[in-house]
């Protein structure tokens, strides 16, 4: 396993982000972009790019924020999450940036490419697959479920999504609507809703931020994340890990 | 304890039909075998199939498995043996009894609506099934599932909220049947895989099953398949000549992948 940090820029912003792939493979494989939380770009989101990097994707945690910009604060985290969403082309722009870096390493196979988002992150690469960029799959965890924006007709990559029941942040009519807006773009999707689940059960450290709905769950972020893998080999491998 | 049994049994699996050897490969190393046993719901003879690894040595974690409203047919039965090529032994029961197996649809109806018009003789003659299950020696008794198709779904969520001595229900398109009011909790995990545009379930239907769990404060986990229709895990789901009926390797890998993994958490603490 090797990790590795790489800089880079979107504009006048200083970006950083974390490469992972298991250095003892060789030849080109998936490349899986992964888009933290709101708080910015921190273990959480390095973690799991190093667990896709265990199952064979070289994977590459983005920086949405700028180099060094991760807090603990909610009201810092929003603040710097309203910044790049309040424009949606930005936005994408970002997250566009990131797959770049993904896209140009020798051992990525540029034609097999995912984005997996946790929070914030989920919707992030739920814009990129409304904006057409070119994936194959997009994971939203515990994502706030975007509706596709005004004249967005149709989407390609397979679409992902694991939700807690219990989420504060996302009200059922959101759930319904975000589900109908895929059917509208006639997307391939799943999504699967873990009961008693608040936001951020993926996360370990959710509970230390002292905010009431964020709760790690282990047996939501088991089974999503188990439940992730399966559709990246059969997509990316073309094979059910069953 | 499964994961053992499947890493050090030997032998080949024995497959019952050409067309679960053409769809879904039983892992190497099961030796499935297969019997019939009869068993009796008052005067109705019911006949259901119990399937196990012939290879592996022990008690393991039984699990019922409840067809569609055709009646025990291969299809069940190819679901059991899949079960016990994982290490379970599985038990496919007969709701019907004395031979009922159709392919066609009226019929199909009228005998589900046998059952399902009385739930007390509905979840009887499910909970018969489970004592044969139950009864068997190398079934390990306090661990128990029940896995269900379509009407077989159903009949799996009445158990769960009836009090079933199971540890989790799987339902595989089922109607989704809202736990009653009197229900006031659920103790098996509830694991639900649903197709999208299955026209047989309104989504309201689905919002008030989810809903019912919740009041009851169920454990569970429920995953939409866009595109999905109704019984998409039966590969002859096309033969049947109904619109709404159709198979989806998709939906019916992923589904049955995310219930072993279930199965793995419940029944070994995984």
């Amino acid at each position: 396993m090797k990790t590795q940090a790489i800089r880079y820029t979107d504009g006048a912003t200083a970006l950083a982000g974390v490469l992972a792939c298991d250095a003892a493979a060789s030849g080109r494989r998936p490349g899986v972009l992964v888009v933290h939380e709101w708080w910015g770009l921190g273990d959480h989101a390095r973690r799991r790019a190093e667990m896709l990097a265990a199952e064979g994707y070289v994977a590459f945690a983005a920086d949405m924020y700028g180099e060094g910009k991760v807090t603990d604060d909610p009201q810092v985290a929003s603040d710097w999450r309203d910044e790049v969403i309040a424009d949606t082309g930005r936005w994408v722009r970002r997250a566009g940036r990131g797959l770049e870096v993904l896209k140009a390493q020798e051992s990525v196979d540029s034609e097999r490419l995912a984005a997996i988002g946790f929070c914030f992150g989920g919707a992030t690469v739920m814009q990129m697959a409304y904006a057409g960029v070119d994936l194959k799959s997009v994971a939203s965890f515990h994502g706030s479920l975007p509706l596709p924006p005004e004249g967005v007709a149709a989407i390609t990559p397979r679409v992902f999504a694991a939700h807690g029941r219990d989420d504060a942040f996302i009200p059922q009519e959101r759930v319904l609507a975000f589900q109908e807006g895929l059917d509208h773009l006639g997307a391939e999707w799943q999504m699967t809703t873990y009961s008693g689940t608040q936001h951020s059960f993926t996360n370990p450290d959710a509970d230390r931020y002292g905010m009431e709905n964020l709760r790690y769950s282990p047996r939501a972020d088991r089974d999503s994340w188990a439940a992730m893998l399966r559709m990246f080999d059969a997509l990316f491998k073309g094979k059910y890990r069953i | 304890m499964l994961g053992t049994i499947r890493r050090t049994a030997t032998l080949l699996a024995v497959l019952a039909t050409p067309l679960a050897l053409a769809l879904s490969p039983l892992p190497a190393g099961a030796e499935v075998k297969t019997k019939t046993i009869e068993y009796k719901d008052g005067d109705t003879v019911l006949t259901g199939l119990l399937a196990w690894d012939d290879a592996a040595g022990g008690q393991r974690p039984g699990v019922l498995v409840v067809h569609e409203w055709w009646g025990l047919n291969d299809y069940a039965k190819s679901r059991a043996e899949k079960l016990a090529a994982e290490g379970y032994v599985a038990f496919a029961l007969d709701m019907y009894g004395d031979g009922k197996v159709t392919d066609h649809p009226e019929e199909a109806g009228t005998w589900m609506s046998e059952i399902t018009g009385n739930i007390e003789t509905w979840t009887r003659r499910a909970q018969l099934g489970l004592d044969v299950l139950k009864a068997q020696n190398q079934v390990e008794a306090d661990s128990l599932a029940a896995i269900g198709y379509c009407f077989g779904g159903a009949t799996v969520m009445q158990m769960a909220y009836t009090g079933a001595d199971v540890k989790a229900v799987a339902s595989f398109h089922g109607s989704l049947p809202p736990a009653p009011e009197s229900v006031s909790s659920i103790e098996p995990r509830v694991f639900v895989a649903h197709g999208r545009d299955d026209a047989f379930i309104p989504k309201e239907r689905v919002l008030a099953f989810q809903d019912g769990l919740d009041r009851a404060k169920a454990t569970w986990d429920m995953t939409i398949y866009s595109g999905t229709r109704h019984a998409f895990t039966n590969p002859d789901a096309g033969v049947y000549g109904m619109e709404n009926l159709q198979y989806n390797e998709r939906a019916d890998k992923e589904s049955w992948a995310a219930m072993l993994l279930m199965f793995e958490e419940v029944f070994e603490g995984k």
